[in-house]
Protein backbone atom coordinates (compact mmCIF):
# COMPACT_ATOMS: atom_id res chain seq x y z
CA UNK A 1 0.00 0.00 0.00
CA UNK A 2 2.89 1.97 0.87
CA UNK A 3 4.72 1.57 -2.48
CA UNK A 4 1.79 2.87 -4.11
CA UNK A 5 0.81 5.65 -2.51
CA UNK A 6 4.38 6.33 -2.88
CA UNK A 7 3.77 5.75 -6.84
CA UNK A 8 1.38 8.03 -7.19
CA UNK A 9 2.94 10.97 -4.82
CA UNK A 10 5.88 10.64 -7.11
CA UNK A 11 3.57 11.08 -10.28
CA UNK A 12 2.21 13.68 -8.89
CA UNK A 13 4.96 15.87 -7.97
CA UNK A 14 6.53 14.78 -11.40
CA UNK A 15 3.65 16.34 -12.92
CA UNK A 16 4.15 19.19 -10.93
CA UNK A 17 7.08 20.09 -11.33
CA UNK A 18 6.89 18.67 -15.05
CA UNK A 19 4.48 21.34 -15.86
CA UNK A 20 6.68 24.18 -14.68
CA UNK A 21 8.08 26.03 -17.66
CA UNK A 22 11.70 24.56 -16.74
CA UNK A 23 12.75 23.61 -20.72
CA UNK A 24 12.67 26.58 -21.81
CA UNK A 25 15.45 26.12 -24.81
CA UNK A 26 13.07 23.83 -26.59
CA UNK A 27 9.59 22.05 -26.87
CA UNK A 28 8.48 18.85 -27.24
CA UNK A 29 9.27 18.36 -31.32
CA UNK A 30 11.66 15.88 -30.84
CA UNK A 31 9.90 13.80 -27.95
CA UNK A 32 7.94 10.61 -28.63
CA UNK A 33 5.14 12.31 -25.85
CA UNK A 34 2.95 8.88 -26.33
CA UNK A 35 5.70 6.69 -25.02
CA UNK A 36 7.42 6.06 -21.43
CA UNK A 37 10.66 4.15 -20.54
CA UNK A 38 11.61 1.98 -17.48
CA UNK A 39 15.73 1.46 -17.73
CA UNK A 40 18.23 0.46 -15.44
CA UNK A 41 21.63 0.94 -16.45
CA UNK A 42 25.30 2.68 -15.14
CA UNK A 43 26.51 6.16 -15.56
CA UNK A 44 28.78 7.09 -18.03
CA UNK A 45 28.60 10.78 -17.76
CA UNK A 46 26.86 13.49 -16.16
CA UNK A 47 27.00 17.00 -18.49
CA UNK A 48 25.86 19.73 -16.31
CA UNK A 49 25.54 22.43 -18.64
CA UNK A 50 23.33 25.04 -20.41
CA UNK A 51 20.92 25.45 -22.01
CA UNK A 52 20.48 21.41 -20.64
CA UNK A 53 21.88 18.83 -18.06
CA UNK A 54 22.39 15.56 -19.87
CA UNK A 55 22.47 12.23 -18.00
CA UNK A 56 24.60 9.76 -20.10
CA UNK A 57 24.23 5.75 -18.99
CA UNK A 58 24.63 2.24 -19.97
CA UNK A 59 21.20 -0.03 -20.94
CA UNK A 60 20.92 -2.87 -22.04
CA UNK A 61 17.72 -3.47 -24.14
CA UNK A 62 14.95 -6.38 -24.26
CA UNK A 63 17.50 -7.61 -26.97
CA UNK A 64 20.65 -7.50 -24.95
CA UNK A 65 22.22 -4.96 -26.94
CA UNK A 66 23.79 -2.22 -24.89
CA UNK A 67 22.96 1.04 -26.02
CA UNK A 68 24.35 4.76 -24.21
CA UNK A 69 21.85 6.70 -23.70
CA UNK A 70 21.56 10.65 -23.55
CA UNK A 71 18.55 12.51 -21.17
CA UNK A 72 18.03 15.60 -20.78
CA UNK A 73 16.80 18.02 -17.83
CA UNK A 74 16.60 21.42 -17.52
CA UNK A 75 19.38 23.71 -17.06
CA UNK A 76 21.43 23.62 -13.95
CA UNK A 77 19.70 26.81 -12.50
CA UNK A 78 16.34 25.77 -12.58
CA UNK A 79 17.46 21.80 -11.42
CA UNK A 80 19.65 23.55 -8.58
CA UNK A 81 16.21 24.55 -7.50
CA UNK A 82 14.90 21.12 -7.76
CA UNK A 83 17.68 19.96 -5.18
CA UNK A 84 20.00 18.33 -8.34
CA UNK A 85 23.67 19.47 -8.16
CA UNK A 86 26.97 19.54 -9.95
CA UNK A 87 27.41 15.97 -8.00
CA UNK A 88 24.49 14.31 -8.24
CA UNK A 89 25.74 11.51 -10.11
CA UNK A 90 29.45 9.75 -11.00
CA UNK A 91 30.18 7.22 -14.07
CA UNK A 92 29.35 3.95 -12.31
CA UNK A 93 26.21 5.18 -10.64
CA UNK A 94 23.32 2.52 -10.90
CA UNK A 95 20.19 4.27 -11.60
CA UNK A 96 16.97 3.22 -12.81
CA UNK A 97 15.41 6.44 -15.36
CA UNK A 98 12.46 6.41 -16.46
CA UNK A 99 12.07 9.11 -19.83
CA UNK A 100 10.22 9.96 -22.91
CA UNK A 101 12.15 9.17 -26.11
CA UNK A 102 13.20 11.26 -29.02
CA UNK A 103 10.53 9.66 -31.89
CA UNK A 104 13.58 8.39 -34.31
CA UNK A 105 15.04 5.28 -32.15
CA UNK A 106 17.98 7.21 -31.44
CA UNK A 107 18.98 6.72 -27.44
CA UNK A 108 17.92 10.03 -26.47
CA UNK A 109 15.17 11.60 -24.03
CA UNK A 110 13.55 13.59 -21.96
CA UNK A 111 14.17 12.28 -18.15
CA UNK A 112 11.26 12.23 -15.94
CA UNK A 113 12.24 10.22 -13.14
CA UNK A 114 15.78 8.92 -11.40
CA UNK A 115 16.38 6.33 -9.02
CA UNK A 116 19.40 5.91 -7.52
CA UNK A 117 20.71 2.78 -5.70
CA UNK A 118 19.96 3.32 -2.11
CA UNK A 119 16.44 4.25 -3.59
CA UNK A 120 16.54 8.08 -3.72
CA UNK A 121 14.43 9.38 -6.58
CA UNK A 122 15.36 13.05 -7.96
CA UNK A 123 12.32 14.26 -10.48
CA UNK B 1 -6.03 6.65 7.76
CA UNK B 2 -3.97 8.57 9.78
CA UNK B 3 -1.05 6.74 8.44
CA UNK B 4 -2.15 7.62 4.85
CA UNK B 5 -2.19 11.12 6.34
CA UNK B 6 1.07 11.39 8.26
CA UNK B 7 2.67 9.53 4.89
CA UNK B 8 1.75 12.19 2.57
CA UNK B 9 2.29 14.84 5.36
CA UNK B 10 6.14 14.12 5.30
CA UNK B 11 6.22 13.19 1.86
CA UNK B 12 5.20 16.15 0.72
CA UNK B 13 7.50 18.07 3.46
CA UNK B 14 10.36 16.61 1.88
CA UNK B 15 9.28 17.51 -1.59
CA UNK B 16 8.41 21.45 -0.24
CA UNK B 17 12.02 20.96 1.74
CA UNK B 18 14.03 20.43 -1.70
CA UNK B 19 12.10 22.90 -4.23
CA UNK B 20 12.77 25.97 -0.73
CA UNK B 21 16.04 24.75 0.11
CA UNK B 22 17.31 25.91 -3.55
CA UNK B 23 15.53 29.13 -3.10
CA UNK B 24 17.31 30.39 0.34
CA UNK B 25 20.63 29.48 -0.41
CA UNK B 26 23.87 31.69 1.08
CA UNK B 27 25.97 31.08 -2.32
CA UNK B 28 24.75 30.50 -6.15
CA UNK B 29 21.02 31.20 -5.26
CA UNK B 30 18.91 30.21 -8.60
CA UNK B 31 15.98 33.00 -7.68
CA UNK B 32 12.73 32.77 -7.21
CA UNK B 33 10.49 29.54 -8.33
CA UNK B 34 8.48 28.53 -11.16
CA UNK B 35 5.48 30.23 -10.70
CA UNK B 36 4.84 33.72 -10.07
CA UNK B 37 8.01 35.40 -7.79
CA UNK B 38 6.60 35.51 -4.52
CA UNK B 39 9.19 36.61 -1.98
CA UNK B 40 8.91 39.39 0.36
CA UNK B 41 11.54 41.29 2.60
CA UNK B 42 9.28 42.40 4.88
CA UNK B 43 5.83 43.46 5.95
CA UNK B 44 4.11 45.84 2.94
CA UNK B 45 5.68 48.87 2.31
CA UNK B 46 5.52 52.11 0.03
CA UNK B 47 7.44 52.43 -2.79
CA UNK B 48 10.95 54.84 -2.03
CA UNK B 49 10.88 57.77 -4.30
CA UNK B 50 12.57 58.02 -7.47
CA UNK B 51 14.45 54.39 -6.63
CA UNK B 52 14.61 50.92 -8.65
CA UNK B 53 17.61 49.65 -6.06
CA UNK B 54 17.67 45.61 -5.58
CA UNK B 55 17.72 42.49 -6.73
CA UNK B 56 14.57 42.15 -8.78
CA UNK B 57 13.11 38.28 -9.61
CA UNK B 58 10.22 37.58 -11.81
CA UNK B 59 10.12 33.50 -11.44
CA UNK B 60 8.51 32.14 -13.75
CA UNK B 61 7.21 34.32 -15.25
CA UNK B 62 10.26 35.60 -16.68
CA UNK B 63 11.86 32.43 -18.61
CA UNK B 64 8.86 33.00 -21.55
CA UNK B 65 9.77 29.64 -23.08
CA UNK B 66 6.60 29.59 -25.77
CA UNK B 67 8.01 33.40 -26.62
CA UNK B 68 5.46 36.50 -27.05
CA UNK B 69 2.58 37.40 -29.13
CA UNK B 70 3.94 39.32 -31.96
CA UNK B 71 2.05 41.27 -34.02
CA UNK B 72 1.76 41.05 -37.94
CA UNK B 73 5.04 40.66 -40.06
CA UNK B 74 5.90 42.43 -42.82
CA UNK B 75 6.83 40.52 -45.95
CA UNK B 76 10.68 41.92 -44.93
CA UNK B 77 9.69 40.65 -41.84
CA UNK B 78 8.20 37.01 -42.44
CA UNK B 79 11.03 36.44 -44.93
CA UNK B 80 13.47 37.06 -42.01
CA UNK B 81 11.51 34.91 -39.61
CA UNK B 82 11.48 32.24 -42.53
CA UNK B 83 15.43 31.42 -41.39
CA UNK B 84 14.88 31.32 -38.09
CA UNK B 85 14.17 27.69 -36.56
CA UNK B 86 13.67 27.92 -33.24
CA UNK B 87 13.29 25.76 -30.01
CA UNK B 88 9.33 26.70 -29.41
CA UNK B 89 6.38 28.60 -30.48
CA UNK B 90 5.54 28.70 -34.48
CA UNK B 91 9.12 28.14 -35.94
CA UNK B 92 9.66 24.76 -33.68
CA UNK B 93 11.91 22.42 -35.24
CA UNK B 94 13.68 19.68 -33.84
CA UNK B 95 16.44 19.70 -31.21
CA UNK B 96 18.83 19.05 -33.85
CA UNK B 97 17.53 21.44 -36.27
CA UNK B 98 17.43 24.04 -34.26
CA UNK B 99 19.57 27.51 -35.63
CA UNK B 100 19.13 29.68 -32.41
CA UNK B 101 22.04 31.59 -32.05
CA UNK B 102 22.18 31.88 -28.39
CA UNK B 103 21.33 27.96 -27.53
CA UNK B 104 23.98 26.65 -30.26
CA UNK B 105 26.50 29.00 -30.59
CA UNK B 106 26.93 31.11 -27.60
CA UNK B 107 26.16 34.05 -28.87
CA UNK B 108 24.42 37.36 -26.42
CA UNK B 109 20.53 36.89 -26.14
CA UNK B 110 21.10 40.22 -26.87
CA UNK B 111 18.53 43.40 -26.21
CA UNK B 112 15.67 42.92 -25.86
CA UNK B 113 15.77 39.37 -25.82
CA UNK B 114 17.06 39.29 -22.70
CA UNK B 115 13.81 40.35 -21.39
CA UNK B 116 11.63 38.71 -23.14
CA UNK B 117 13.49 34.94 -23.07
CA UNK B 118 15.53 33.93 -19.46
CA UNK B 119 14.81 36.78 -17.49
CA UNK B 120 16.46 35.39 -14.20
CA UNK B 121 16.61 37.86 -11.69
CA UNK B 122 18.32 40.80 -12.09
CA UNK B 123 20.28 43.86 -10.04
CA UNK B 124 19.56 47.35 -10.24
CA UNK B 125 22.46 49.73 -9.64
CA UNK B 126 21.74 53.71 -9.65
CA UNK B 127 24.83 55.86 -10.02
CA UNK B 128 24.77 59.66 -10.25
CA UNK B 129 24.25 59.29 -14.46
CA UNK B 130 23.34 55.86 -14.93
CA UNK B 131 21.21 53.15 -14.16
CA UNK B 132 22.83 49.81 -14.39
CA UNK B 133 21.45 46.64 -15.03
CA UNK B 134 23.31 43.66 -13.85
CA UNK B 135 21.52 40.03 -14.87
CA UNK B 136 21.76 36.98 -13.58
CA UNK B 137 21.21 35.12 -17.04
CA UNK B 138 24.37 35.29 -18.98
CA UNK B 139 26.17 37.70 -16.38
CA UNK B 140 25.77 41.15 -18.63
CA UNK B 141 24.90 44.43 -18.29
CA UNK B 142 23.54 47.35 -19.64
CA UNK B 143 24.36 51.06 -19.25
CA UNK B 144 21.00 53.36 -19.23
CA UNK B 145 22.12 56.66 -19.38
CA UNK B 146 20.34 59.33 -16.90
CA UNK B 147 22.54 62.69 -17.93
CA UNK B 148 19.88 64.15 -19.56
CA UNK B 149 21.69 62.70 -23.92
CA UNK B 150 19.97 62.19 -26.49
CA UNK B 151 19.22 58.58 -28.08
CA UNK B 152 22.29 58.64 -31.24
CA UNK B 153 20.93 59.13 -34.72
CA UNK B 154 21.97 56.19 -37.22
CA UNK B 155 23.52 54.42 -34.24
CA UNK B 156 26.33 51.33 -35.40
CA UNK B 157 24.28 48.93 -34.30
CA UNK B 158 25.49 46.71 -30.83
CA UNK B 159 24.14 43.32 -29.27
CA UNK B 160 22.39 45.63 -26.64
CA UNK B 161 21.76 48.70 -27.93
CA UNK B 162 22.21 52.41 -26.51
CA UNK B 163 19.61 53.48 -23.85
CA UNK B 164 18.70 56.43 -21.98
CA UNK B 165 15.89 56.84 -19.01
CA UNK B 166 14.03 59.35 -17.15
CA UNK B 167 11.92 59.46 -14.25
CA UNK B 168 8.32 60.09 -15.71
CA UNK B 169 6.98 60.21 -12.50
CA UNK B 170 8.53 59.28 -8.70
CA UNK B 171 7.47 55.88 -9.27
CA UNK B 172 8.09 55.41 -12.88
CA UNK B 173 11.19 55.07 -14.35
CA UNK B 174 11.02 54.84 -18.76
CA UNK B 175 14.05 53.77 -21.00
CA UNK B 176 13.95 54.14 -24.52
CA UNK B 177 16.52 52.19 -26.58
CA UNK B 178 17.46 52.38 -30.41
CA UNK B 179 20.40 50.51 -32.34
CA UNK B 180 20.00 45.93 -31.34
CA UNK B 181 21.51 43.87 -33.46
CA UNK B 182 19.16 42.28 -36.00
CA UNK B 183 21.28 38.98 -35.17
CA UNK B 184 19.62 38.31 -32.65
CA UNK B 185 16.17 37.06 -32.00
CA UNK B 186 13.45 39.07 -29.86
CA UNK B 187 12.30 35.45 -27.83
CA UNK B 188 12.62 31.76 -27.90
CA UNK B 189 9.35 31.62 -31.06
CA UNK B 190 12.87 33.32 -32.99
CA UNK B 191 10.69 36.48 -33.67
CA UNK B 192 12.82 38.42 -35.68
CA UNK B 193 13.71 42.32 -35.47
CA UNK B 194 15.55 44.99 -37.66
CA UNK B 195 18.42 47.32 -36.45
CA UNK B 196 15.59 50.04 -37.19
CA UNK B 197 13.78 48.22 -33.75
CA UNK B 198 13.18 50.99 -31.40
CA UNK B 199 12.34 49.71 -27.27
CA UNK B 200 10.35 51.63 -24.46
CA UNK B 201 10.89 49.76 -21.28
CA UNK B 202 8.16 50.84 -18.15
CA UNK B 203 9.54 49.97 -14.51
CA UNK B 204 6.95 50.98 -12.17
CA UNK B 205 7.53 50.45 -8.66
CA UNK B 206 4.34 49.48 -7.10
CA UNK B 207 5.62 49.02 -4.11
CA UNK B 208 9.33 48.31 -2.06
CA UNK B 209 8.86 44.57 -2.93
CA UNK B 210 6.81 44.77 -5.77
CA UNK B 211 7.84 46.49 -9.72
CA UNK B 212 6.05 46.05 -12.90
CA UNK B 213 7.63 45.92 -16.44
CA UNK B 214 5.97 46.81 -19.55
CA UNK B 215 8.09 46.51 -22.98
CA UNK B 216 6.64 47.72 -26.20
CA UNK B 217 8.39 47.39 -29.69
CA UNK B 218 8.20 49.29 -32.70
CA UNK B 219 9.83 48.36 -35.54
CA UNK B 220 7.96 48.92 -38.98
CA UNK B 221 10.32 47.17 -40.93
CA UNK B 222 9.33 43.59 -39.32
CA UNK B 223 5.98 44.45 -37.85
CA UNK B 224 2.75 45.96 -39.04
CA UNK B 225 1.85 48.09 -35.76
CA UNK B 226 3.96 48.15 -32.86
CA UNK B 227 3.61 45.70 -29.70
CA UNK B 228 3.52 45.15 -26.30
CA UNK B 229 5.77 42.32 -25.48
CA UNK B 230 5.42 42.51 -21.52
CA UNK B 231 2.75 43.55 -20.04
CA UNK B 232 2.98 44.71 -16.45
CA UNK B 233 5.44 41.88 -15.61
CA UNK B 234 5.55 41.37 -11.86
CA UNK B 235 8.90 41.72 -10.78
CA UNK B 236 9.46 41.00 -6.86
CA UNK B 237 12.38 42.24 -4.46
CA UNK B 238 14.80 39.46 -3.41
CA UNK B 239 16.53 39.82 0.14
CA UNK B 240 19.41 41.93 -0.18
CA UNK B 241 22.30 39.44 0.35
CA UNK B 242 21.26 37.35 -2.44
CA UNK B 243 24.43 35.87 -4.06
CA UNK B 244 23.03 34.73 -7.49
CA UNK B 245 23.92 31.68 -9.63
CA UNK B 246 26.16 32.16 -12.91
CA UNK B 247 23.97 31.07 -15.82
CA UNK B 248 26.05 31.62 -18.74
CA UNK B 249 25.19 29.63 -22.41
CA UNK B 250 28.69 29.05 -22.90
CA UNK B 251 29.89 28.56 -26.78
CA UNK B 252 31.88 25.14 -24.81
CA UNK B 253 28.64 23.55 -23.25
CA UNK B 254 26.81 24.77 -26.62
CA UNK B 255 28.62 22.44 -28.45
CA UNK B 256 28.53 19.89 -26.13
CA UNK B 257 24.85 19.90 -26.16
CA UNK B 258 24.62 20.36 -30.42
CA UNK B 259 26.94 16.86 -30.46
CA UNK B 260 24.21 14.71 -28.54
CA UNK B 261 21.48 15.99 -30.37
CA UNK B 262 23.78 15.85 -33.84
CA UNK B 263 23.35 11.83 -32.85
CA UNK B 264 20.30 12.09 -33.01
CA UNK B 265 20.21 13.29 -36.48
CA UNK B 266 22.35 10.19 -37.00
CA UNK B 267 20.44 8.11 -36.12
Amino acid sequence: MKAKLLGVFLAAAGLLVASAPSFAHHGTASFDTTRDLTLKGTVTDWIWANPHCFLEFDAMDETGTVRNWAVEVSNPTDMTKRGWARGSFKAGDQITVNLQPVKNGAPIGRLRTVTLRDGSTLL
Amino acid sequence: MRTRFTFFSIAATVLLSVVAAGQNLPWNNPGGGQGPAARQTGPAAPAPRRDLSGIWDAGGAGIGARGMPAAPLTPWGDALGKTHQSGDGARMVPAPDINDPLSTMGDPAGFPRNLLFELRPFQVVHTPNQVLMLYMFEKRWRVIWTDGRQLPKDPDPRWYGYSVGRWEDDYTFVVNSVGTDERTWLDNAGNPHSNDLEVEERYRRVGRDLMELTVTLDDSKVYTRPWVARDKLQLRLLPPDTDLMEMIPSATEAAAVKKIYAAERQQ
